[in-house]
């Protein structure tokens, strides 16, 4: 009871900030070699002191594992209407004055990897990349420090400007039993992925109440599918407003695989700008419209298979 | 294992985690005080945390622990198969410490954490800004808990 009643005056205490006042969290990175001041430090906020990280262009490019969670029974095309729902509410956020954030995230076709092992996590500096979004229905390999935990994003940048190359997102459907629907709510898989792709875009958490960012969820809540103020203010900073380059190229850094693995000296053709289905700018009306996207589609463009083998015998 | 302990090097290379190839960074600490498991006081021990910094591109794995050298931290540490030391629950078992305005040392939230949603259910709520003095009893009293 005790613990209770320092919770609820805890709340209490954050619902009478100024509204103005930031909980939100960009994510940031100290250079060790030449460490900006206060390095590792918090600030009276709870944020860390660092170079921000974001995306280096206003477009980046998504998958999902063509492998989907057979455990859970959720299919690659359940997982892409997830991501897109997801990347959508973050890009077509109200920054007001009819502005949304200069920053729009393409849906690239899955991509073909194991679920057991690691070779799709990270950015490979030889060959082709992706962003993708796996499950791993089966050896959750991050057991042995939290078993517990729901999902692991694994971003890279560079250590000194905070650019980011890559980001890669894990869901533990070894022990999470994620559910996408609306009336049997379990550990609920759109609020996890909204979450998700906020560390994507390159955030961290957030203290605000109900936010999207905060660090943890419990099984039963779907609160988190739609962006709170502090969320939206969040990405609003980040990107700010206004038009998409139109030259704006999404696809990865060496180019774009559907493959985990590939053959060296064997380069891909790259789908090129405009060739995949771009998240639309939608309308996101609250909790009842959360999975209503309506808005502007660019038009499909077939992506180019690569003229290599697609998979690497060696 | 609970230590409170400094880095004094790391070095970032491949291991195999689970069933993958990762990433990690292996943080050589010096432990000033051991407060349960093995008495490693004065000894060196290595712990394993996943990301790491290569040809100039960090990797990083949001939530995990984050080390700075010198920057010395109350730490929950528990093995994996290998024995090799992970921090317990990634950054909610790193606590960061530093001389308040009286030179007393207390005790910080994790860099990697950035915060809570269940403040009444986390150990940073209770640990966060106490005194380092404090902790020995604060262990004693969480492990009488039924």
């Amino acid at each position: 009871m005790k613990k209770f009643t320092c919770a609820a005056v805890l709340a209490g205490l954050l619902l009478l900030l100024p509204s103005e006042a930031l909980a939100w969290c960009r994510t940031t990175i100290c250079d060790q070699a030449n460490p900006p001041a206060g390095c590792g430090d918090t600030t009276a906020s709870g944020c860390s002191v660092g170079t921000p990280i974001a995306w280096p262009s206003s477009c980046v490019s998504t998958s999902v594992n063509a492998q989907g969670s057979a455990r859970l029974g959720i299919t690659a095309a359940d997982m892409r209407k997830v991501v897109q729902n997801a990347f959508s509410a973050w890009t077509n956020a109200d920054c007001g004055n009819g502005q949304i954030p200069k920053f729009v995230v393409d849906l690239f076709p899955d991509v073909n990897c194991s679920q057991v092992t690691g070779d799709h996590i990270g950015f490979k500096s030889e060959g082709p990349n992706y962003n993708i979004w796996i499950f791993r229905d089966t050896d959750w390999p991050y057991g042995f420090a939290d078993e517990s935990a729901i999902a692991i994003t694994t971003t890279q940048f560079s250590g000194t400007t905070g650019v980011i190359y890559d980001s890669d997102v894990e869901l533990n459907s070894q022990s999470q039993d994620f559910t996408i629907g609306d009336t049997i709510i379990n550990m609920d898989l759109p609020s996890v992925v909204q979450h998700e792709a906020g560390h994507f875009l390159g955030l961290a958490h957030s203290r605000a109440p109900n936010a999207t960012m905060l660090p943890s969820i419990n099984a039963g809540d779907n609160s988190r599918r739609n962006l709170t103020q502090d969320d939206i203010d969040a990405i609003c900073d980040v990107y700010g407003h206004g038009e998409i380059d139109p030259n704006c190229d999404p696809e990865p850094r060496h180019g774009f695989s559907t493959e985990c693995t590939f053959n060296k000296g064997c380069s891909t053709v790259a789908p090129g700008r405009g060739a995949t289905q771009r998240l639309p700018a939608s309308l996101i009306m609250g909790s009842l419209v959360a999975f209503l996207v309506v808005g502007r589609r660019r038009t499909l463009r077939p992506w180019n298979e690569p003229s290599c083998p697609r998979s690497n015998p060696g | 294992m609970v230590v409170v302990a400094t880095p004094v090097s790391y070095a970032t290379h491949r291991a195999t985690v689970g069933s993958t190839s990762r990433l990690v960074t292996d943080v050589t600490l010096e432990v000033s005080w051991s407060l349960r498991g093995q008495d490693v006081t004065g000894e060196d021990v290595i712990v394993r945390t996943l990301g790491g910094t290569e040809n100039g591109l960090v990797q990083l794995v949001h939530g995990e622990a984050r080390f700075t050298l010198g920057q010395t931290s109350l730490l929950f540490l528990v093995p994996d198969n290998e024995g090799a030391l992970h921090v317990l629950g990634m950054a909610q078992g790193q606590y960061p410490t530093a001389p308040d305005e009286r030179g007393e040392w207390r005790i910080k939230q994790s860099p990697g954490l950035e915060g809570v949603l269940r403040p009444d259910l986390s150990a940073v709520h209770e640990l966060a800004g106490r005194r380092l003095l404090e902790v020995p009893d604060l262990l004693a009293n969480a492990e009488a808990l039924p």
